[in-house]
């Protein structure tokens, strides 16, 4: 990022640093600072304000300095209005810009991952869907494959999150432990088929999909029995695909 | 421990290590792994180290570390395989070693230089174990005189100074980063009063952070979003034949060797630093001392032996106050700080007490690591080559899974993961707004230290904060603060270099012509220097005079501004009527 437009970045930032600092102190002001507490009279340098109240100004005071010297970077007239040129109207839509919505996907998918499946889902599933979304969209770098499937991911992102979130696992559950699992695994098909309809008019696109496919597969496969058999780590949830993998390792048929 | 019983630790070992099938598999399968990470642009040794961390969690002590030291000097060392070859540094460490690099395999000498980075990483990484060995002893009986005051203004130097030197824009954002660090390690109960302190009602952070999953966090996650978010295509790597260096090539380049690897040491010990300024620094002094420094940048062989030399000796400069003070030197060896208390070795003076052979332990395993690199550089360079062929958009993902594993793997905790996700995307934010990792993980993991310390050295001495200035090291980390801290303002930073180049210069010209000509002679440009220097150390004396008053008054007006807020609460309370 050039240097003027960080200083306007600056701005803003100070102003967020600002606030934080802010809520700190106001938030350390809550502590015991006078009161007997668990057995201990407070005097000021026992109570355990004193280090958050140390922190919440030094950023108020840094964040000032920041923001007097952002501001004397974008002149102090100009304040406003460059706060204002960061709007994405300002900007000619740079908010659903390509490397926007790369980088939008790359978080969501990390927050689909972590908030949706790790606790609900079987780790194997999981990592599976996780991995196989993550490649097959990044690893064709072709921007009509990248924007069709991150469209994709983004409806059943909104369709999980109702899902997880506004309680019709927890009902799915009480009939069906695994339900969850199958859910997941159905998305990863549909997913799979509709990718591989986007990419059969390259053979080069296809080749990377199967490559895709291959290093999606393989690293759950690694992963999962070397943390569970090998490092003796309990996955955060163990359903359809790692029951079954207990079964060919204890040999328990 | 005498010299001789030391060497004997020493020597028995090495000797254990190196007879262990076990160890040595350890040895160089961590070795290779971290060449790999190191070679591969947008892994790094410290996300190495991370992620190896979690599966180090069954071993014992010894080959955890192994492993862990393992990583860390090949990530080092590997990073120069895809700047010669490539021109993208593999690490930041290797950035600088990237401008002479490429030019020198674009002449088809990227064998011989890739020679010559392995013979002088092996060398910086034996410089930094041999002052491991010889400066722990003197630090750790220097820092057992420590109190408390020493240890916060310690911890707080840390991360003031981590701020100023990592930052790549305004110093102030280094500092906020810092601070940020130490925010972070505020949450949970404190630990005098058990009070829960930003915990948002959670149960979970009661008992604080974890470490591990923060760090792997900030490091990791930024990482991956900063590498997919734009496209990238795989370099074709420049081709290459022989590696062996020649012995000549090496003594020719002694010199260049030596004094990058006191630079890398010197900057290694300077907490949150790290290997990649010390590259730079490194680079910078060679150019300067060269005879032909226009031609750096056109592919010189001292230029890309200095950083290579600089950045592997400053892990032995990092484990020296990593070890001793409990204040990790570089981000690697924070991650390494993380892993250690995960095995039950707590790092600061006691160690030496605690666990008393272990500081030998850990320089002899430097000395095996340093040996596995260089066969390892040798042996495999052209098959480690082939993984810089691989694209970031498989192996990103696949990183983005052992990074969750690796957090809950640690505490078997989920809520370790919804933390480290968050941590790792505001990371991202502040890195790319111009805000550095270093001193917020810094300031995670000295917080504590930080805390404690300050409230317990203030309980000692009823709430004074006099034994600052009674106490000379407290004193001197106290100025260095603040000087640090006031040479950011532009007109006094303007006024020491004027200073400090003016009784530089002076300096350089007795040295040349002592004494007479200089104080006595004729040349009336000698006697103007003399005292234009004279008038500056006497300026000087009184800049820092004033510059001092002003900075001890910032500095104090917001400890007792918060000091203020709370003894007037105390006044008015009841129980103070009671006690008084």
């Amino acid at each position: 990022m050039d240097k003027s437009k960080l200083r306007k970045y600056d701005v803003l930032t100070s102003l967020i640093m600002l606030v934080f600092g802010v809520w700190i102190v106001w938030e350390a002001f809550k502590m015991p600072m006078k009161d007997s507490y668990g057995g201990v009279m407070n005097v000021w340098y026992v109570s355990p304000a004193l280090m958050p109240l140390f922190v919440g100004f030094m950023i108020i005071l840094l964040s000032l300095i920041m923001f007097f010297l952002a501001a004397r970077s974008v002149g102090f007239n100009n304040i406003f209005s460059s706060l204002l040129s960061l709007l994405p109207s300002a900007r000619g839509g740079v908010w659903v810009s390509e490397s926007f919505l790369r980088f939008l996907a790359i978080v969501l998918l990390l927050f689909e991952f972590v908030y949706m499946f790790i606790p609900r889902v079987d780790f194997f599933i999981g990592s599976l869907a996780f991995l196989t979304v993550f490649i097959v969209m990044f690893y064709p770098e072709d921007s009509r494959v990248f924007m069709r499937l991150f469209a994709f991911f983004l409806f059943w992102e909104g369709f999980f999150a109702i899902y997880f979130w506004l309680g019709v696992h927890e009902n799915m559950i009480a009939g069906y432990r695994y339900a969850a699992d199958y859910l997941v695994l159905g998305y990863l098909i549909v997913f799979l088929v509709y990718a591989a309809v986007l990419v059969r008019s390259k053979a080069e696109l296809v080749r990377r999909f199967r490559i895709s496919l291959l290093v999606s597969l393989l690293t759950p496969l690694v992963l999962c029995p070397i943390f569970k058999y090998g490092l003796l780590v309990p996955l955060p949830f163990e359903g359809v695909a790692l029951g079954a993998m207990d079964s060919v390792w204890y040999w328990d048929f | 421990m005498g010299f001789f019983e030391q060497f004997a630790v020493f020597m028995g070992s090495i000797a254990d290590l190196a007879t262990s099938p076990h160890a040595i598999f350890l040895l160089f399968g961590s070795v290779i792994l971290g060449i790999i990470f190191g070679a591969m642009p947008g892994l790094t040794a410290t996300l190495g180290v991370a992620l190896l961390t979690t599966l180090t969690y069954g071993m014992d002590k010894a080959h955890a570390m192994v492993a862990l030291m393992g990583i860390y000097v090949g990530g080092v060392y590997g990073g120069s395989y895809a700047s010669i070859l490539i021109n993208i540094p593999g690490t930041a460490a290797a950035a600088a070693t990237a401008l002479d690099g490429y030019p020198l395999a674009c002449r088809g000498e990227g064998g011989k230089a890739l020679g010559m980075t392995t013979t002088a990483s092996t060398i910086g990484t034996l410089v930094g174990m041999v002052f491991v060995v010889a400066l722990s002893p003197v630090i750790a009986a220097f820092a057992l005189e420590f109190t408390s005051w020493e240890f916060f203004l310690l911890a707080l130097f840390g991360i003031i100074i981590s701020g100023t030197l990592t930052s790549p824009d305004l110093v102030v954002k280094g500092w906020i980063s810092g601070f940020i660090g130490l925010f972070l390690a505020c949450m949970g109960r404190d630990k005098l009063q058990f009070f829960p302190r930003y915990t948002f009602g959670f149960p979970e952070m009661d008992m604080g952070i974890e470490i591990v999953p923060v760090l792997i966090g900030a490091f990791g996650i930024p990482q991956i979003i900063q590498t997919l978010r734009g496209s990238s295509c795989v370099a074709e790597a420049k081709k290459f034949h022989r590696i062996l260096p020649e012995f000549k090539a090496i003594t020719r380049n002694i010199v260049h060797i030596i004094r990058s690897s006191l630079i890398g040491v010197g900057i290694g010990a300077v907490p949150g630093i790290g290997e990649d300024i010390a590259g730079w620094v490194s680079y910078g002094a060679a150019k300067n001392a060269s005879k032909h420094p226009e031609d750096f940048g056109k592919g010189r062989y001292e230029a890309v032996i200095s950083t290579e030399t600089a950045n592997n000796s400053c892990i032995g400069g990092a484990m020296i106050t990593l070890l001793n003070l409990g204040i990790p030197g570089s981000p690697p060896a924070a991650m390494l700080l993380g892993a250690l208390m995960l095995h039950g070795v707590k790092p600061g003076p006691m160690i030496t007490f605690e666990h008393p052979t272990f500081i030998i332990e850990v320089a002899s395993i430097l000395l095996l690591a340093s040996a596995a690199m260089w066969i390892c550089g040798m042996l495999l360079a052209k098959q480690v080559v082939k993984v810089l062929r691989i694209p970031p958009q498989l192996f990103m993902p696949i990183i983005g899974v052992l990074c969750i594993i690796g957090s809950y793997a640690l505490g078997l905790n989920i809520f370790n993961l919804y933390l480290m996700l968050i941590v790792g995307v505001v990371a991202y934010f502040l890195t790319e707004m111009g805000y550095p990792i270093a001193p917020l993980v810094i300031g995670v993991i000295l917080g504590p230290m930080f805390d404690a310390n300050l409230r317990r050295a203030l309980m000692l001495d009823q709430g004074s904060f006099m034994p600052i200035f009674n106490r000379p090291v407290a004193f001197i980390l106290f100025f260095l603060i603040v000087m640090t801290m006031l040479t950011q303002i532009p007109p006094i930073r303007r006024l020491k270099d004027y200073v400090v180049g003016k009784i530089w210069s002076f300096l350089v010209l007795v040295l040349k012509r002592w004494p007479k000509q200089v104080l006595w002679g004729q040349s009336g440009e000698n006697k103007q220097n003399l005292v234009a220097a004279i008038a500056c150390a006497l300026l000087a004396g009184c800049g820092i005079l004033a510059a001092f008053s002003l900075s001890l008054a910032l500095f104090l007006m917001v400890i007792i501004t918060a000091a203020y807020v709370l003894y007037l609460q105390y006044r008015k309370s009841p129980e103070h009527g009671n006690e008084g």
